[in-house]
């Protein structure tokens, strides 16, 4: 069943071209701190949000590699605390077998330095 | 620390110390800027930590002393020059680096650390955090503060009279009054101090960063 009662206390603009007002609404939302008139205009400012939107979908593909870079920043520095570098230690491992990715070991890096210094050793043994 | 394997990531740091701002002293005696800024620039931006993050500010303090002897090159401290704009026009002022350096015994190395920070807005915050001393005399805060040393770039080179006893000695050779002979490290100029200790006392005192 239709509740009505509800519908009936809402403004007239809402029900004439109820599109047109959340259309606006969404365009302002998202274009809050833009400068000028794409801050309130919607025919302007819905261009810029529709570009804003392009925009992160296209880096959606490139956000795992700035993810990498980071840990793997992360992973140099904790390698040279225990004295290796950051490239024989991701190729050793990948030898050995041991398919730890990027994030998990930068994890152990900052959350676990004792395995995280386990795993340096083992690859100083092993070489 | 923690024995719940990966799960306990998501844990809090319970290691506090970790996360602090710390200080650490580098020599620059007979060091190359362009070689020791690439360090210092590393432990200012916070690039020497696990936690690192470009947005988070995890840099660290760096004091470096005896500026005054850094080393290059002779041909360098002749040709090389320092631009300076003199406000009037696009003239402006080229300074050989020798004169630079004799006024100024702390501004190459500055801006060689300035140039490997590279442009970024931190620029300037990470350069407040950097003391630099034409010589190996240090304020007492700052002696207190200090946490570590960062190690240096190219070995200070050993004198003969460090190295110990030798069978032939040229003569003629100053072996620097010790009476002896046992290895030493460099002695250091006698008309400076540091709270009545040497620069390697200090050095002896502080502890590799795990």
């Amino acid at each position: 069943m239709v509740f009505l009662t509800v519908a009936r206390w809402m403004p007239q603009r809402f029900k004439t071209s109820p599109s047109r007002f959340f259309k606006r609404m969404q365009m302002k939302r998202n274009a809050a701190k833009y400068f000028g008139r794409g801050r309130n205009c919607y025919v302007i400012g819905v261009l810029r949000m529709l570009r804003s939107m392009r925009h992160s979908t296209e880096q959606q593909a490139r956000k795992s590699e700035m993810l990498d870079r980071l840990y793997e920043t992360r992973i140099s520095a904790a390698c040279l605390e225990h004295g290796m570098d950051k490239r024989y230690f991701l190729t050793s491992l990948g030898e050995f077998d041991i398919n730890l990715n990027r994030e998990s070991l930068s994890n152990l890096a900052i959350y676990e330095p004792r395995t995280f210094q386990s795993l340096t050793e083992f690859v100083k043994m092993r070489s | 620390m923690s024995v719940g394997g990966l799960r306990s990531a998501w844990r809090p740091l319970q290691n506090w110390v970790s996360l602090s701002r710390r200080w650490y002293l580098l020599d620059a005696r007979w060091e190359v800027p362009e070689e020791i800024g690439y360090h210092v620039a590393r432990y200012l931006r916070g690039l020497h930590k696990p936690i690192y993050h470009p947005r988070s500010d995890c840099g660290d303090h760096v004091v470096v002393i005896n500026t005054k002897w850094i080393a290059y090159p002779e041909q360098v401290w002749d040709t090389r020059t320092h631009f300076e704009f003199t406000g009037f026009g696009v003239k402006g002022i080229t300074t050989p680096i020798r004169s630079l350096h004799r006024e100024d015994p702390t501004a190459l190395v500055r801006k060689a650390i300035g140039l490997e920070i590279g442009p970024c807005i931190e620029k300037k915050m990470l350069l407040a955090r950097l003391y630099l001393h034409p010589d190996n005399r240090i304020t007492p805060e700052v002696y207190q503060q200090l946490h570590g040393v960062i190690p240096r770039v190219r070995p200070l080179p050993r004198r003969l009279s460090e190295v110990g006893e030798v069978e032939e000695v040229r003569p003629g050779w100053n072996l620097d009054g010790i009476e002896d002979g046992r290895a030493r490290p460099m002695p250091w100029p006698k008309d400076v101090d540091i709270l009545d200790r040497t620069h390697a006392d200090i050095l002896n005192d502080f502890k590799t960063i795990k």
